[in-house]
């Protein structure tokens, strides 16, 4: 009843399979790539039924058909990149992230190839060990908003931003994000640890941002900065410090002789002085 | 699962048939190739779309791996011959010559040549290799070439629920062959682990058989063959290993 035969037959007699026209063709002699998908390279200089044989397609005549041409030339003409002013300003220390969209979390959450527990926290490092990151490393990830209208996945995030339509999103389902400051270095020791247990025997230390622009940002609450939700790792110091200046003024030489100078006065009716009467209590050498 | 959810919520609204998720293989045993029972299988292995460029890429990957690479062209510097002058250089009324190692001369040696040993092997995206897993199990499952053995009940004495002959002697795969008249077609065995007697009967039948462990499995492998003969467990490690959409 369910033997190979009756299959058999009634693929032949239907004539649905498209390599298996005859019985005993092998597929591998009709395979083939899609139309367009494969180009062969140009073989140049090799005769002429090559069709790229005598002038190997530079032309007749000149610097191109000789040598090469600078490919920004305009035969002495004003090039383009040099032809407009200067204007704006290109920060070179701008931060480039990986923009991660919500849309693409789900997938991911949905396919089971996050592997965490409902209520646990996406971190960068398991976005990269799951396939959230690919490619060379950025200077961080960014959460983006795209797909927010599915987004449904039971997870709290840590990255170091996201868009506020991304935060509401997340929030929406009970869980919070961290937006958290990464240095160069203290990502690569957030995502690798045991490259540097290996080579160096410790991890290093996640650096905080010193640059204001970045304490604002990251003691931010509308952008959920890490620094405000633990106040201990920065914003507690830089209070601290100010307090502590004003408690510590400088005192002179004079004024602090003065607090342990003793406060009897003497008065002007004897001009002599009995030593003992100097020296108050304590006792003479 | 919300995509899932969101689908099918789409199909009843839209009233759109959602295609099957699974589809039934019967599961048989060895080597009457009896039928027992139905093992669910995912659609999207056993029932994907033949395409017939991936299977193409995965071939083409697979046969630049397995190149050795061991060409090998003299050239100048592998100094064949001696540095000695042919002739000296004036009154011989012959062109001017030095040694014999010259690719000019017509002694075999090249002024630009392959050395070994040299690298062919070429890369492939890992999703579509696994596509061409699917493809190609799909392709050869809709045409009813692949017997999945497994199971737990046993139609004789002579039958295993594994993909082994009980003896090692030729007069098994001879049987085989014969009765299911499979006599000028490839076979490919594919075991969870390795079988012996399988192994040394199929050696009567030579290369028309081919013995292989789910891991040494290429998608070549499975295209050359007329008949599959897998057992459960290396299907199901297949369809762990090879899912990526």
């Amino acid at each position: 009843m369910f033997g190979i035969g009756q299959g058999l037959k009634a693929r032949v007699m239907s004539g649905v399979s498209f390599l298996t026209a005859s019985r005993q063709t092998s597929y591998l002699g009709h395979l083939k790539p899609n139309e367009g998908a494969v180009v062969s390279y140009k073989r140049l200089g090799r005769g002429p039924a090559s069709g790229k044989g005598k002038t190997s397609g530079r032309g007749q005549k000149g610097q191109k058909a000789r040598g090469k041409v600078p490919r920004w030339l305009e035969g002495g003409q004003t090039p383009f990149y040099k032809r407009f002013p200067i204007i704006g300003f290109k920060r070179p220390h701008r931060r480039v992230y990986h923009e991660v969209n919500l849309a693409r979390i789900q997938d991911l959450w949905n396919t089971g190839r996050i592997p965490l527990k409902e209520g646990e926290t996406l971190t960068i490092k398991t976005m990269k060990e799951c396939g959230l990151l690919t490619g060379t490393l950025k200077d961080g990830v960014k959460i983006l908003a795209n797909g927010v209208e599915d987004y449904n996945v039971p997870l709290s995030i840590e990255a170091s931003r996201a868009s506020s339509h991304a935060i509401e999103a997340i929030e929406a389902l009970g869980h919070n994000f961290t937006a958290r400051y990464f240095t160069t270095l203290g990502l690569k020791a957030h995502i690798y640890p045991d490259l540097f247990l290996l080579k160096k025997g410790y991890v290093p230390l996640q650096a905080r941002p010193t640059h204001r622009r970045d304490i604002e940002y990251y003691s931010s609450a509308a952008k959920r900065g890490y620094l405000l939700k633990d106040t201990s790792l920065l914003l507690d110091h830089l209070k601290g410090n100010k307090v502590n200046k004003k408690a510590q003024l400088r005192q002179s030489a004079l004024e602090k002789q003065l607090e342990t100078a003793s406060s009897k006065k003497y008065s002007d009716e004897s001009r002599l002085v009995s030593l003992a009467d100097l020296l108050g209590d304590r006792p003479c050498k | 699962m919300a995509t899932e959810a969101s689908a099918a919520s789409q199909g009843a609204a839209f009233n759109i048939a959602q295609p099957p998720k699974y589809t039934l293989a019967s599961l048989r045993t060895f080597p009457s190739l009896e039928p027992h029972t139905f093992v669910p299988l995912p659609a999207s292995f056993m029932d994907a779309p033949t395409r017939r460029d991936f299977l193409w890429s995965a071939v083409v990957y697979e046969a630049d791996k397995a190149r050795v690479g061991s060409g090998y062209v003299p050239t100048k510097g592998d100094k064949l011959f001696s540095n000695k002058k042919l002739r000296p250089q004036k009154g011989s009324g012959k062109a001017r010559v030095g040694d014999a190692n010259s690719p000019t001369r017509d002694n075999g040696i090249k002024a630009h040549g392959i050395k070994a040993p040299h690298d062919w092997s070429t890369g492939l995206n890992s999703k579509v290799y696994h596509k061409a897993f699917q493809a190609a199990f799909s392709e050869q499952y809709k045409n009813g070439k692949v017997f999945v053995i497994g199971g737990d009940q046993v139609a004789s004495e002579y039958d295993t629920t594994e993909l082994d002959f009980k003896y090692e002697h030729p007069e098994a795969t001879r049987q085989f062959v014969q009765s299911h008249n499979l006599q000028k077609l490839n076979l490919l065995f594919i075991t969870d682990a390795q079988r012996d007697n399988l192994i040394n009967s199929t050696e009567y039948i030579g290369k028309r058989a081919s013995v292989l462990v789910k891991e040494a499995v290429e998608v070549r492998d499975l295209l050359k063959a007329n008949r599959i003969y897998i057992e459960l467990p290396a299907l199901q490690w297949f369809i762990g290993r090879y899912s990526l959409e």
